[in-house]
C-alpha cells in the first residue's frame, strides 16, 4: 500500500508524443480512473507505473521511493490486465500461486495465500480448472487474485469491465469497488468508458492527446468540467459560444446567458457547457422564474427511452439535446417552437 | 460421391503404403528374389546384426540427427523468439531469407556447401553433416515455432514480470511451456531433414565415414541385399512409433 505519484512524465513512440509532461498523485489506499479516448496516453500512463516501460523524461515514485528504472519484477506492483493473460498451461490454483513460487515462499504459505485470495474473490472450489474451462467473469476474477495475492504496493487495471457483458459488469463493478475496500490498496485503472469511471473511482484523471485535462473527484468533474473536451467526455453537454456582457455571457444570435462562474473581462469571447438534464423544456405560454436562463430553440425529434426522453433540438443551425424524465405527459411533438431554461448555476464557463 | 470418395483415399492409400507393405513383408522373406508365397524368416534381420557397415553408419544418422535437432532447435527457437520480440533494421529481409533455402534443390545447395567447406577448410566429415544438416534445418525450425509464437499474448510475459519473475524464469515457466508443442514439432522436422538427408550427406561424407541413406545407396550399387528391406523396416517402425508417441501428448496445431 503506498501513494503513486509521476512528475513531469513524457514518452515518445517514435515520433508520437505519448505523453507530455503529465503530472499526478495517487493518495495511499484511493481508487483512481485514468479516462480518456484511445491514443489519450492512458495506457502508456499505466504501463508505465507498472514498468512495462520506461519516462523519456520525469520521475515516478511509488510509496516515495523512485522507480522510473526499476524493472517490472522489482516493483512490487499487481496488474490485471485486459486479456486477463492468464498462464494457460497453468491450474487456477497455479496461476494465482505464481507471484508466491517465483518468490521462493514454503508451500504451506502459498497453499494458505493462494486459499485466501480465491475465497476473497469468491472462486473457492475452482482451483483445479484451467482458464480454458471458465466463464469470461471467473477468469477476471482469477486475474484479480493473481494481482493482489502477492500483497503488492498498488493495483493496476487494464480496462477492467470492457470484455464482460453488460449484466456481468454491473455485479464485478460491486465486487471490485468491495475487494479494493476490504484489502485497502491503492488501485489505479484505465478506461475509455465514462460510466465505468464514474461509479468505480474516488477520483479520476482525463487525459486527452498525451495530456491531462482534468483531476478530481468524479462529481466535482461532472459538475464543473475546465474544459469542451472534459465536458462531452465525462457526460454529455451542450456548447454555446458567446462574448462577455454586464456580467453575463451574450450568445451569437441574442440571449444573454447568466453564470454564477466568474467571467474574464467584457467583450472576451468564452464557451459555456450546459448538461442535457438541467435544461427544461417549456412551451410558449408556460412559466419561467425570472432567475432562469431562456433560450428559443425547436424540437427536431422525441426519442423514447422507457424512463427518460431524449428532445433533439435545433436552435438556427445548432443541435441541442435535452434529456427529461418520463412523468407521463405526452412529449412534445416535432416541429413546435419551445423555450429551453435553466439556472446559472448551471451554465459551466469552459475552455475550448 | 461419397463411393468415388472413398476409392479415391483408397488409391492413395495404396500408392503411399503399398510399397513400404511390401518391403517390410519381403523383409521376412528367406528368399533373396522376392519368391512367392512367402517362406517367414528373420534371417536377413541375423544377417543386418553382422553387417557392421549399415549399423554403424545407422548410429552415425542417429547421433548426427540429434545433434542437428538439439543446435537448429535451440538457435532456430531463440531465432522465433528474436523475431517476434524486437524490431530491427533488416527484419522483414532476414525473415525472407527463411523461405529460399527450403526452396533450393539440395543437389545445388549440397555443392555448393561441398565447395564452401573445401574452400574454408572446414573439410568433410560429420562435423561438416552436422554443419550443413543444422543450416538446412533452420529455416524449417523458425517458421514451425514462429507459426506457434502467432497465437502468443505478449501480456501473458508482462504479466508474469510483474508477478515478480525475473527474465529466465519468464521463458522458463511462461514461454517455453506455451511454446512446446511447436518446439516438439519443430524438433521432429529438424531430426528429418537431417535423417533423411541424402545429397548433403553423400557429398559432405568421408570414407568408412557414412549416414546410413549413404551406406543404403552404397550397397544398392554394389548389389541388393534383402538386410536394407530389414533395415529400413526398423527405421520406418521406429520413427512411427516417435510420431504417434508425440502426437499423443500434443494435438498439433489445435489448442489445448
Amino acid at each position: 500500500m503506498a501513494t503513486v505519484s509521476a512528475k513531469g512524465v513524457s514518452k515518445l513512440f517514435g515520433t508520437f508524443k505519448a505523453l507530455d509532461d503529465v503530472s499526478i498523485d495517487f493518495d495511499d489506499g484511493g481508487f483512481y480512473g485514468l479516462l480518456g479516448p484511445s491514443g489519450s496516453g492512458k495506457t502508456t500512463l499505466l504501463r508505465l507505473i507498472a514498468g512495462f516501460e520506461f519516462p523519456d523524461s520525469g520521475s515516478i515514485s511509488i510509496g516515495g521511493e523512485a522507480v522510473e528504472r526499476v524493472p517490472t519484477e522489482k516493483r512490487d506492483v499487481g496488474m490485471m490486465f485486459q486479456s486477463y493473460a492468464l498462464f494457460p498451461n497453468m491450474s487456477v490454483f497455479d496461476n494465482v500461486a505464481f507471484g508466491l513460487t517465483v518468490r521462493r515462499l514454503p508451500a504451506s504459505e502459498i497453499r494458505k495465500r493462494v486459499g485466501e485470495a480465491l475465497q476473497l474473490v469468491r472462486l473457492d472450489g475452482l482451483d483445479q480448472r484451467r482458464p480454458h474451462q471458465l466463464s469470461g467473469g471467473q477468469r477476471q476474477r482469477v486475474a484479480l487474485a493473481r494481482a493482489i495475492v502477492i500483497r503488492p504496493r498498488v493495483l493496476l487495471l487494464d480496462e477492467p469491465l470492457s470484455a464482460l457483458d453488460k449484466a456481468l459488469r454491473t455485479g464485478m463493478q460491486v465486487e471490485l469497488k468491495r475487494i479494493q475496500r476490504e484489502i485497502g490498496i491503492t488501485t489505479i485503472f484505465v478506461t475509455h468508458d465514462q460510466e465505468e469511471a464514474l461509479t468505480l473511482s474516488d477520483r479520476i484523471g482525463v487525459l486527452r492527446e498525451g495530456r491531462l485535462v482534468q483531476e478530481g473527484a468524479p462529481r466535482d468533474i461532472y459538475e464543473r468540467p475546465n474544459s469542451a473536451f472534459a465536458a462531452t467526455f465525462l457526460g454529455d453537454a451542450n456548447l454555446f459560444e458567446g462574448a462577455v456582457e454586464d456580467g453575463a455571457v451574450r450568445l451569437a444570435g441574442g440571449p444573454l446567458v447568466r453564470t454564477d462562474d466568474p467571467l474574464p473581462a467584457a467583450g472576451a469571447s468564452v464557451t459555456v457547457a450546459v448538461r442535457p438534464e438541467r435544461m427544461t423544456v417549456r412551451l410558449e405560454g408556460d412559466d419561467s422564474g425570472p432567475e432562469h436562463n431562456e433560450i428559443g430553440a425547436q424540437v427536431e425529434a422525441a426519442i423514447f427511452a422507457g424512463n427518460s426522453l431524449t428532445y433533439h433540438l435545433k436552435r438556427g443551425d445548432m443541435p441541442i439535446r435535452v434529456f427529461v424524465q418520463n412523468s407521463g405527459a405526452a412529449p412534445v411533438a416535432a416541429g413546435t417552437p419551445v423555450r429551453l431554461t435553466w439556472q446559472p448555476a448551471h451554465t459551466i464557463v469552459v475552455s475550448r | 460421391m461419397k463411393v468415388l470418395g472413398r476409392v479415391y483415399l483408397g488409391f492413395v492409400l495404396v500408392f503411399l503404403y503399398a510399397p513400404i507393405a511390401v518391403m517390410a513383408a519381403m523383409s521376412f522373406n528367406s528368399s533373396q528374389f522376392y519368391q512367392l508365397p512367402i517362406d517367414w524368416s528373420l534371417k536377413w534381420y541375423g544377417a543386418l546384426a553382422g553387417n557392421s557397415r549399415l549399423i554403424d553408419a545407422g548410429l552415425n544418422s542417429i547421433l548426427v540427427a540429434v545433434i542437428t535437432t538439439v543446435i537448429a532447435g535451440t538457435l532456430g527457437t531463440a531465432a522465433a523468439l528474436a523475431f517476434f520480440r524486437y524490431r530491427f533494421r533488416g527484419k522483414r529481409f532476414l525473415q525472407a531469407l527463411l523461405f529460399p533455402p527450403i526452396a533450393i534443390p539440395w543437389l545445388i545447395t549440397g555443392t555448393a556447401m561441398l565447395l564452401f567447406f573445401f574452400w574454408t577448410g572446414i573439410g568433410r566429415g560429420m562435423h561438416a553433416m552436422v554443419l550443413g544438416h543444422v543450416a538446412l534445418a533452420l529455416p524449417y525450425v523458425i517458421i514451425v515455432v514462429s507459426a506457434r509464437l502467432q497465437a502468443f499474448d505478449p501480456d501473458l510475459e508482462a504479466a508474469a514480470r510483474s508477478l515478480g519473475a525475473g527474465p529466465w524464469q519468464v521463458v522458463r515457466y511462461v514461454t517455453l511451456p506455451f511454446l512446446a508443442p511447436g518446439i516438439i514439432a519443430a524438433a521432429l522436422f529438424a531430426f528429418a531433414v537431417s535423417f533423411d538427408q541424402f545429397v548433403i550427406s553423400y557429398f559432405l561424407a568421408v570414407p568408412g565415414v557414412s549416414t546410413l541413406p549413404v551406406e543404403i545407396y552404397t550397397s544398392i550399387r554394389k548389389g541388393f541385399t534383402p538386410e536394407i528391406n530389414a533395415i529400413s523396416t526398423i527405421v520406418i517402425i521406429a520413427s512411427m512409433a516417435l510420431l504417434i508417441g508425440v502426437a499423443r501428448f500434443y494435438r498439433f496445431g489445435g489448442e489445448r
